[in-house]
């Protein structure tokens, strides 16, 4: 019998480490108490994004969406909800600016301004569940290629549909399987890159997890369609959960006769493989991915002849990030005009000449509302931190906006109205990366956010060539010495050409785009940075060596607060007496000001 | 390489000098067949290329549209490379100056930096941080040992600024049969060979076996469990 509603338990990581698996199993008994059985259904679904209200719940067919639910919150919600059918108010979301509680989901301002079309079955399918993704129209679009499309008419159709790669370089996908289709080689390779590194970024994962047969099945569309018979997928082992899902998800297809031989009935036969990484960042690059596979170091080579041609095992490989294939289904399903409806530009001559379709960012730092949001290309900075986001919470203000993860650039408040775009994003110094998306307010330097992110590229650097590997490090030592005060102008001068020179020598994508931070901040912020060295000022009040922490007398209370948890003991005061640090033993660690009720922690 | 070039040939400009080459040729054999000189750390034609130097970058035009690529895998094609314009012979000193951050007193990489232009005191150090060490990491000794010895007793460990070339699991090479042939590649004599127990050895790789002169080749002190091997390349008959 068909449950009456259906509740949604979101099981993405976010939620999970929130405790939402105790609210799943509190609903199963509550529901079972209550003699419910056959009219709720409890279902475990990936991530709806809304990170920031989790654990969430998602209640159908009525729409209504409840935030921070616990397991105490359980009876209550049944009661009212699935028993007397109206919204538990006291869980519903309440906009941060205030205001009355929204019930409907698709009221609330954050998944409003959403377009689905990668992340179409968030919240709405168990992941391990294949009949869930068929309900939801799924594998129609495999039956609609292997039934009444030539493999020349799909390279057409997605071409036609100008969906560029979402990994993060925005490679036509039409040009790409063109190019593979017409390769000459004995065996071909279908590849899913789902070795997301970035940190903070979880695009990729959620998929993996939420939906794992949309990828499969934009895998089959592309094997079908450069006449490919093996699949790989390569997901790094940070993510057992995807790993997991994957694995079921393709026993099932498989079950189901729409992976293995003759697939549908056709003389089309396409089997895949799971392949871990070890969790190299440089192993997300598309020839180290290939070594990586093949049981080499993860090591990236020169790519003049291209993969499409001779790629993994030297054979023709056509490699897509995983929310591009979860995006071909659908385009298959709809339409390249729909899909090209979408989005800047036009791409009915050129397949660069714009950016269609929609993008899968996961909004993290200084704003309201963080998780993973899909949105229409085109749509401008702004309204993804304002509308979607929330806006900055706490009324910081606002200083730039990090995108492509760590390779990426930071764009200041000026460019705010910048759309989402492949192109715009480069000219503006940063790209779309796989999206990553981080909110700075005042609080952040900018030196060292770039200092952050440049660590963790020349971490993750390879070693293979000579630019990356030593020219990051003199970037990173660099910004290191300007977060002291102890560079020269003339070093930071120096700085851009040897970023320039490392973009410009280096082998792959990590060594060429990971200077972005450095050229960024210095072409958008380099009065702060020069600020460093000319005045030995961090107006952020970050970088230790610039900083002094002191109190305020007017307005400390003297509650002791501070001084009990200083870990050096350097603060001291009588009870109800305003307190003083010594500066001479202050390790500038900033606890003093978090625990302050009274902001009388001042840094200079 | 698209597939009509298979086969053909290809006409290229180097530094102003049309030539015509076979479509499978590099730009750098191309260059050297026509006695234009590229710098190279990397390369040797005994072995795969790897491309982890850069310093044969050169500079392609094409459709008016100009960038760096290595020059010693780039395949030949219709387009215009220059060698010696300014930006390339900056670019090559600043590889150079990478390279003197970790090896500063290296003779051959201090005469590399004259020749590109440098003077004085190169701009960057990072021995204090990293330590000092004369490897460059140019894989040479490593692909020797693999492709032209067989014997892949050395590969790569670690990533990044910890990266160097050590024999397995970070021990003692089991597999080195001590020839020598990575000290002869090696461009900054980074490796060299110690006499431990009266045997050369490569001593960089902390190799300490049980070393029999080879009667075969006479100059070379192999382990007796090579013997077999060597006996079947060289074709002489056993006990030899």
């Amino acid at each position: 019998m068909d449950a009456r509603l259906h509740v949604m338990v979101c099981s993405g990581t976010g939620c999970v480490s929130n405790n939402s698996l105790p609210v799943r199993d509190a609903l199963i008994e509550e529901v079972a108490k209550r003699g419910l059985q056959q009219e709720v259904r409890v279902v475990l679904t990936g991530c709806h994004g809304f990170c920031a209200a989790g654990p969430v719940v998602l209640v159908q067919p009525d729409g209504v969406f409840y935030q921070q639910m616990g397991p105490k919150d359980v009876p209550k919600l049944v009661e009212e909800h699935f028993v007397k059918g109206r919204p538990y108010t006291a869980k519903l979301y309440v906009p941060p600016a205030g205001g009355q509680p929204i019930p409907k989901l698709m009221d609330i301002a954050f998944f409003k301004d959403q377009l689905l079309i990668a992340l179409r079955n968030r919240g709405m399918i168990d992941a391990e569940s294949i009949e869930d993704y068929i309900s939801r129209g799924g594998y129609q679009a495999l039956a609609k290629v292997l039934t009444s499309m030539t493999p020349d008419e799909v390279v057409t159709e997605i071409t036609k549909s100008g969906l560029r790669g979402r990994g993060g370089g925005g490679f036509p996908t039409g040009v790409k399987w063109a190019s593979c289709r017409k390769a000459k080689g004995d065996l071909k390779y279908v590849l899913c890159n789902g070795d997301e590194g970035d940190p903070g970024a979880f695009m990729d994962r959620s998929i993996m997890e939420g939906d794992p047969h949309s990828v499969l099945e934009g895998m089959c569309i592309a094997a079908y369609a450069i006449g490919s018979t093996e699949g790989y997928v390569y997901v790094r082992k940070e993510y057992p959960l995807a790993v997991q899902r994957i694995q079921i998800a393709i026993k099932q297809a498989t079950e189901y006769g729409l992976l293995g031989d003759n697939i549908l009935g056709k003389p089309f036969s396409f089997g895949i493989k799971v392949r871990r990484g070890g969790g190299a960042f440089v192993c997300g690059e598309s020839t180290a991915l290939m070594a990586s596979i093949e049981g080499k170091p993860g090591e990236p080579r020169a790519k003049y002849i291209h993969t499409v041609e001779q790629g993994l095992w030297e054979r023709p490989s056509c490699l897509n990030n995983v929310e591009t294939f979860a995006n071909v289904p659908v385009i298959i399903d709809r339409g390249a005009e729909w899909f090209a409806s979408i989005g800047t530009g036009d791409v009915s001559t050129d397949p660069w000449g714009g950016s269609k379709g929609t993008k899968v960012f996961s909004l993290a730092g200084s704003v309201a509302n963080t998780g993973l949001v899909e949105v229409p290309m085109g749509i401008s900075l702004r309204s993804i931190i304002y509308n979607v986001g929330g806006g900055i919470p706490d009324d910081k203000k606002f200083k730039a906006v990090q995108t492509g993860g760590p390779s990426g650039g930071f764009l200041p408040e000026s460019l705010l109205d910048l759309p989402v775009d492949f192109d715009r994003l480069v000219e503006a110094g940063s790209m779309m990366g796989s999206g990553g998306m981080v909110v700075l307010d005042e609080d952040s330097c900018i030196v060292d956010v770039a200092k952050y992110f440049l660590r963790f590229t020349a971490d993750e650097s390879c070693g293979k060539c000579t630019p990356c590997r030593i020219g990051n490090v003199i970037l990173l030592d660099t910004l290191e010495k300007i977060a002291k005060g102890t560079a020269t102008l003339e070093e930071i001068n120096r700085l851009e050409q040897v970023a320039t020179d490392v973009k410009q020598l280096s082998l792959c994508g990590l060594g060429k785009s990971a200077p972005n931070p450095v050229l960024t901040a210095l072409r958008y912020f380099r009065e702060e940075v020069e600020e460093h060295v000319r005045e030995h000022k961090c107006r952020a009040g970050v970088c230790r060596d610039l900083i002094t922490f002191s109190i305020d007398p007017k307005t400390c209370t003297g509650c002791t607060l501070c001084a009990k948890s200083c870990p050096v003991n350097c603060i001291t005061g009588e009870r109800k007496q305003p307190h003083v640090i010594d500066d001479e033993k202050c390790t500038r660690c900033g606890s003093c000001r978090t625990v302050c009720n009274f902001k009388s922690v001042v840094v200079q | 390489m698209s597939e009509e070039n298979v086969g053909g040939m290809v006409t290229m400009t180097i530094d102003g000098r049309s030539g015509e080459f076979p479509a499978d040729m590099t730009i750098l054999e191309a260059a050297r067949s026509m006695g234009v000189e590229i710098p190279t750390l990397c390369y040797s034609e005994a072995v795969s290329q790897y491309g982890a130097c850069r310093l044969c970058t050169v500079e392609i035009v094409r459709r008016g549209r100009s960038r760096y690529v290595i020059s010693c895998m780039h395949p030949v094609g219709p387009f215009e490379v220059r060698t010696d314009s300014a930006g390339i012979r900056d670019a090559r000193r600043t590889l150079v100056e990478f390279f003197l951050a970790r090896n500063p007193k290296s003779p051959e990489l201090n005469a590399l930096y004259a020749k590109f232009g440098g003077t004085g005191k190169p701009p960057y150090t990072l021995a204090s941080q990293f330590g000092e060490t004369k490897c460059i990491l140019c894989g040479l000794c490593v692909r020797v040992c693999a492709e032209v010895i067989g014997a892949s007793a050395v590969g790569f460990a670690r990533r990044g600024m910890a990266k160097k070339v050590a024999a397995g699991m970070m021990r003692w090479s089991e597999t080195c049969i001590g020839c020598g042939s990575c000290v002869y590649v090696c461009p900054t004599n980074a490796i060299a060979v110690a006499d431990i127990n009266s045997v050369p050895t490569g001593h960089v790789w902390k190799h300490e076996q049980d070393h029999r002169q080879c009667r075969t080749c006479a100059s070379i002190h192999a382990q007796p469990e090579y013997f077999p091997d060597m006996q079947a390349l060289t074709l002489r008959p056993e006990g030899e």
